[in-house]
């Protein structure tokens, strides 16, 4: 996956951004009493080394009128100068740029990354360009240790940033599982709707895939799901569905497909690619598991 | 009747009273930070109930139509645990969220030096994270600690309009409303305000500033004395306009002086002179934060 994939498209914000805040406004001004001595907020206080880093990011190539690319690249410019800001500047950036659904056109993110998630990612790039790559990990984890679902969100679907190999493999593994552990479906989606879930082992990936069946997390948002689908994914299934049938309940038509996807010992894999049966509503009022 | 809750502690409540506080008119609510009853020993404590407060506590909130929004601070009680202290310094990473309309509770449990020292810290914050403060009053020598509390206000320089004193009576009233700041009150059986008071002190002073809670936590309380107000301000002879200015403006035209609610695809405006979506337009700029080197622009 290039950067591209996972940074905003130029100028397609979609017109039900709203524009949170013009980058032009002036900052609120006047008082500013002293702190009562507890230390910088962050750990990395500002060093300026910023500035360096010429790689542009894709998505500010053009202007589309609006001002959402011209407030994505001052707020970009912003963390190359001052990487130490990213993490106040990291949960601001709905405000600052805009929000709304992305090329999948799911406001929640499950099916894809939403705008704001794209417009994240790029600050991640500018990060990675500014700091150092231990720096840089670090502050990754904090970004998702120290986020909100949004900003978790933006984390998982941009773990490509990192590369792979054993540190960025072992870093992205942590925060794709820390995901998994939770409930809320928008963070599943995004643990297992990324390239980086790769490096997640193989029983890992499947209590997380079939979760998502217990999540309201429409199959369609797993990254790679036909690939990676093994036998020992299709048996999980098939027992899943049993018990529902034993309980006289409704066997969801994902874990028929995921049954189906599954290399049978028996016959051949069935015809269903894993990219999803139409189109799937976001889960809207799903139970506690 | 629509709801907007300004102070209740949903992390202690069940999906019940989600449903219930739905049923009742409740579309939108702040919990703010506050004890949990068991001290905490340590930083990473309050950083997992911070997430919960802008993570799962919302996600929860919204699956029962309920809009979540949440105020973050360290509040009085634990502020005098130095092992806590170490805190304060990563409120402004939490400060920074979307939903994160108030620094609070701060303010003071027993008046100590080290409550007012991470009082004045944290309406330092306020002030440079553009957002309102609700302030907690103490239990004990309330009228002590409310007149001490207005001193800070005041030395702090934020526009009072930014301040809700919370949980006041009869005796802390008059104190507080020639400050300036906004009116709290808690209708919390037994130790705070019930509804025939309330709507007394209402006949009395006016609606204007005035905002009414629940308070509801892990104590005796009830997450419904919103609406059980709204009821008993119209026995007494208020009209349904005035019931939806103390229960829905006030506090949204308090929040929204943070430019954060997330109000915009909720609640049925009910059709008052006041559109709740003329408040949230008025945003105000939101200042740079923190800045961790000399502000260029
Ligand atoms: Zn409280």
């Amino acid at each position: 996956m290039t950067d591209h994939d996972i940074l905003p498209p130029a100028g397609r914000p979609g017109p039900n951004v709203p524009l949170a805040r013009p980058a032009d406004r002036a900052p609120e001004r006047g008082h500013q009493p002293a702190r009562a001595g507890y230390g910088s907020p962050f750990p990395h206080g500002g060093n300026g080394s910023g500035g360096a880093a010429e790689r542009s990011v894709p998505s500010m190539n053009g202007t589309d009128g609006t001002g959402v690319t011209d407030r994505l690249t001052a707020l970009v410019e912003r963390v190359r100068r001052d990487p130490g800001a990213v993490g106040w500047l990291f949960p601001a950036v709905s405000r600052r740029v805009g929000r709304g659904p992305g090329p999948s056109g799911d406001p929640e993110g499950v099916l894809g990354p939403t705008f704001q998630d794209g417009a994240r990612a790029a600050v991640v790039a500018a990060l990675r360009d500014t700091v150092g790559p231990e720096r840089f990990a670090e502050e990754v984890e904090a970004l998702y240790r120290f986020g909100d679902a949004e900003e978790k969100r933006a984390v998982l679907r941009s773990l490509p940033l990192l590369g792979r190999g054993g540190d960025a493999d072992r870093l992205a593994a942590g925060l794709i599982a820390d995901a998994l552990r939770g409930n809320d479906p928008r963070l599943i989606a995004a643990a297992l709707g990324t390239p980086a879930a790769a490096a997640l082992d193989d029983h890992a990936w499947r209590h997380g895939v079939l979760k998502c069946l217990f999540s309201d997390v429409p199959l369609a948002a797993v990254h790679g799901l036909a690939e990676r689908a093994d036998a020992e994914l299709g048996r999980m299934a098939a027992g899943y569905a049993a018990e529902r049938e034993a309980a006289g309940r409704e066997v969801p038509a994902d874990a028929r497909r995921l049954i189906a996807l599954s290399p049978h010992p028996a016959d051949s894999p069935g015809t269903d690619d894993g990219t999803g049966a139409g189109p799937s509503a976001p889960p809207t009022t799903g139970q506690e598991a | 009747m629509r709801i907007f809750d300004p102070h209740v502690h949903m992390t202690s409540r069940t999906t019940d009273d989600y449903r219930r506080m739905y049923e009742a008119g409740v579309r939108a609510l702040v919990e703010p930070a506050f004890w949990l009853g068991q001290p905490r020993t340590n930083p990473g404590s309050f950083h997992d109930y911070f997430d919960g407060l802008v993570g799962w506590e919302r996600f929860r909130a919204s699956r029962y139509g309920i809009r979540h929004h949440c105020a973050i601070a360290l509040n009085p009680k634990e502020a005098n645990d130095p092992r806590c202290t170490e805190v304060l310094r990563t409120l402004p990473r939490y400060l920074a969220k979307d939903g994160v309309v108030a620094v609070g509770e701060v303010g003071f449990d027993a008046l100590t030096a080290e409550e007012e020292k991470a009082f004045r810290h944290q309406l330092a914050l306020a002030a440079e994270h553009g957002l309102p403060v609700l302030v907690h009053t103490p239990h004990r020598d309330k009228a002590a600690g409310t007149r001490r509390t207005l001193e800070l206000v005041a030395e702090s320089g934020l526009p009072p309009e930014r301040v809700l004193v919370d949980h006041l009576n009869e005796t802390t009233v008059d104190l507080v409303d020639g400050s300036g700041c906004t009116l709290g009150f808690s209708i919390y059986p037994d130790t705070k305000m019930d509804p025939v008071r309330m709507v007394r002190i209402l006949q009395e002073r006016g609606l204007e500033r005035v905002v009414v809670n629940s308070a509801a936590d892990w104590g005796h309380s009830d997450p419904l004395s919103t609406a059980h107000t709204g009821e008993q301000m119209l026995r007494a002879g208020f009209t349904e306009d005035d019931v939806d200015r103390v229960l829905w403006r006030n506090p949204v035209e308090f929040f929204a002086r943070s430019g954060r609610l997330l109000l915009e695809e909720a609640v049925p405006d009910t059709g008052g002179a006041f559109a709740g979506n003329s408040v949230l337009r008025g945003r105000h700029a939101e200042p740079d934060p923190p800045a961790t080197e000399p502000r260029e622009d």
